[in-house]
């Protein structure tokens, strides 16, 4: 197949005969679409090179040269409603949880052509697509006409088309005009090494917060998609721990003000977050117990779902408040006059040498907390860790751009492992005593009882096996490979 | 993949259409085709709109099939592709003479098609020739029009004839009504005295109708441009006895 692009206003077919003599053109068909183009708020199909596109009750997923459709007559906004199907699991990878909505609307005229010569023999099949001035001119020969092209490829050249090697996914994302959201919960911070650490904490939380602004349409709006309110809180965490890392930066009332302001904005979210992450697993929760033990439930579930719905009519409420635009206005503007303040030691210190010294003295701790685990360290020693692990990923996230990024992407990757399990000990401790205080705050019917604590069983037992892997994950983290990774990233002579 | 062989050693009846309908029925029940016109006279290639090489290819004909793909043309309908026959097609014989073990060259040549088609159709000339006799060692089936009138009656005769002279499998010979004319006392006298001396017949009857005559105006099959007509109706049935026995 070849094809071609043009911008012009003329009808293709009416100018061909202009520019082809011998030749003519038989209309085979000739239709127009309204399409919508669907992704999620992070464009994350765009981005991974696929394309929704909806023709009524009929979607189709575009990536590269293929192109997989199929028809769900009911409105969905999540995958999940969709049924199980190969197109349903590729969706599910790039969109995950989030809600799936319009984000482009535009008009295809889609014509099929027969090219014919003067026996009227068709030597070659041709789509034209359109929206509004683009045309994407696509040919294909009949077997054993393959010369016709040439002779095609000079008219077009004529009228004013240009060859265009594109894909059918291609060709689409030209067609829709959509340019993908630059998004992003990790922003790209353009520092440079030269930058003293006050710099590098404006610039890094001023960006953190409009991340975070991004999303409260969003969190107003569209609260089922939990996601908003997710990378919403993880711009905040990044603000908080950027602050507790960068303390030095600030004068010393500033620090607390603003430390306590974030946890406030985030405190207000806690009890959302938690009940998205409860429900969203909801489908675990049941696999965890055997049949006869899930009669509660539902009943916790059905709980679970009015506290939610409580819960984000006062987020609402909360997030379009004068209030709410006070706290976010004065941390946005103590971060844009950062420089203003009093210059100190280490704010004036150059942003790479300081990070470096930190991220040399939190392996060291690391390595040493973790070497010291046995089975009878207390669970607090292990949260700990956990916690030095998430700071020490926050600050390698943050600082990113100063590092090597095949072996910052490698160290991050064993640092990954170690924290999963971490992470996953941590939730399973949560989750137990959130269900142990959701129990005791209810009249306690014996078949909710039954299942809400046999749910604890299973989650302490999970625990326990998680509880298990550290010393081995944490062995597998420290172990040659990291330590020379680190040597090279880290250390006070690395050549920057 | 099965040959399907139009033959008849008569002319004009209806071997053409035959085979230009049947090959159109193929590709839309999905298989691909290939329809080869053996004829030179070249009407199947006219039914299709095409036109013959310049450039003369019948001494490379019995060479490969890949001389073959490098010759074929597709039709304007899906599946189906077209060898289209030229002028020098009338010197097959010249050529197979040259050619060792000629009478089993054409069915090593389909041989090498196999994974591009399920179904090759042939159009052959009407005579009893070294490529007739090519054809029906390469066929599956061959399907012979026979006009019930004595003229066209004694050709199929013959042909069994040579079939059993020549230990050719004489299950492979189809025929069929063609062309008739029931109101004609000739053609009804015929079709009963041919039906009990040859046992084989197919149940398909193509009557005469100006529809099929139409193909050569239209240039195209009858599914072409006349799909809910009687002429449609009877290729059709004829279609679905051959698809019954390839």
């Amino acid at each position: 197949m070849s094809q071609w692009i043009i911008s012009t206003q003329h009808s293709f077919y009416s100018q061909f005969p202009n520019f082809v003599k011998k030749w003519h053109l038989k209309v085979q068909s000739d239709d127009v679409a309204g399409l919508l183009l669907l992704d999620d708020f992070d464009n994350s199909l765009a981005r991974s090179g696929r394309l929704l596109v909806q023709n009524r009750n009929t979607y189709s997923l575009y990536h590269r040269d293929s192109v997989v459709s199929f028809t769900h007559r009911t409105q969905w906004q999540f995958v999940d409603n969709l049924p199980d199907s190969d197109v349903k699991k590729t969706l599910k990878k790039s969109v995950g949880v989030r809600m799936v909505s319009e984000v482009c609307r535009f008009t295809v005229h889609e014509a099929h052509y027969s090219l014919c010569n003067t026996d009227q023999k068709t030597l070659a099949k041709i789509q034209v697509l359109r929206t509004g001035d683009t045309r994407v001119i696509s040919a294909t020969p009949i077997k054993g006409y393959e010369k016709v092209i040439k002779k095609l490829s000079q008219a077009l050249a004529e009228m004013g088309a240009t060859e265009y090697t594109a894909n059918p996914t291609e060709v689409m994302l030209t067609l829709s005009g959509f340019i993908p959201s630059e998004y992003s919960l990790k922003p790209k911070f353009n520092l440079s090494s030269d930058m003293t650490t006050r710099q590098a904490v404006a610039k890094i939380g001023l960006l953190m917060l409009q991340t975070a602004r991004v999303n409260e349409p969003g969190i107003i709006h569209t609260i089922e998609d939990t996601e908003f309110l997710h990378d919403y809180r993880v711009c905040l965490r990044k603000v908080r721990s950027l602050v507790n890392l960068l303390k030095d930066s600030f004068v010393v009332e500033d620090y607390q003000e603003i430390k306590q302001r974030l946890s406030g904005l985030a405190s207000n979210t806690n009890r959302l977050r938690d009940l998205d992450v409860y429900l969203l697993k909801k489908d675990s929760y049941y696999d965890r117990l055997p049949e006869p033990l899930r009669g509660g439930l539902p009943v916790m579930f059905a709980d679970f779902t009015r506290q939610q719905s409580r819960c984000r009519r006062e987020l609402k409420k909360w997030f379009v408040s004068e209030e709410y635009a006070q706290e976010m206005d004065w941390l946005i503007q103590r971060f844009e006059s950062l420089q203003a303040l009093p210059e100190t030691e280490i704010a004036t210190q150059s942003i790479d040498r300081w990070v470096l010294k930190k991220a040399r003295k939190n392996f060291k701790k690391i390595g040493h907390m973790g070497t010291l685990i046995t089975p009878d360290t207390p669970d607090e020693d292990v949260h700990e860790l956990r916690i030095l692990c998430k700071k020490f990923r926050y600050l390698l996230d943050m600082f990113s751009v100063l590092f090597d990024q095949d072996k910052l992407a490698q160290f991050t990757k064993r640092l990954r492992r170690l924290q999963n399990t971490l992470g996953k000990f941590n939730d399973y401790s949560v989750q137990q005593a959130a269900l142990i205080h959701y129990l005791e705050s209810k009249d306690r019917s014996s078949e909710l009882a039954t299942s809400v604590g046999a749910l604890v069983m299973m989650l302490s037992q999970a625990q326990l096996a998680e509880r298990q892997k550290v010393e081995i994950r944490f062995a597998e983290f420290y172990d040659a490979e990291t330590q020379s990774l680190a040597l090279d990233l880290f250390s006070k002579d690395r050549v920057l | 993949m099965k040959i399907l062989a139009c033959y008849s050693f008569k002319g004009g009846v209806g071997k053409t259409s035959t085979a230009v309908n049947m090959a159109w029925f193929s590709a839309n029940a999905g298989y691909r085709t290939l329809l080869v016109d053996l004829d030179p006279q070249g009407s199947s290639t006219y039914c299709f709109r095409m036109k013959s090489r310049k450039k003369e290819w019948d001494k490379r004909f019995f060479r490969s099939a890949k001389t073959w793909l490098q010759n074929i043309k597709g039709s304007d309908y899906d599946n189906l592709d077209v060898v289209p026959a030229q002028l020098s097609f009338r010197s097959f014989d010249i050529r197979l003479n040259d050619i060792k073990k000629s009478q089993l060259r054409l069915k090593k040549l389909i041989a090498g098609l196999e994974s591009h088609y399920d179904r090759v159709i042939l159009d052959c000339p009407p005579s009893i020739s070294l490529l007739s006799e090519s054809v029906f060692n390469a066929a599956d089936m061959i399907l012979v029009p026979i006009i019930p009138n004595p003229l066209s009656e004694q050709p199929l005769y013959q042909l069994y004839q040579f079939f059993q002279e020549n230990k050719i499998s004489k299950k492979k010979i189809y025929p069929f009504f063609s062309m008739v004319q029931a109101q004609k006392k000739v053609h009804k006298e015929g079709m009963q005295r041919i039906q009990e001396n040859v046992p084989k017949m197919l149940n398909g009857v193509i009557p005469m109708m100006s529809d099929v005559e139409k193909m050569s105006e239209y240039r195209a099959p009858i599914g072409d441009f006349a799909s809910k007509k009687p002429a449609f109706k009877h290729y059709k049935g004829l279609w679905s006895e051959v698809q019954k026995h390839l």
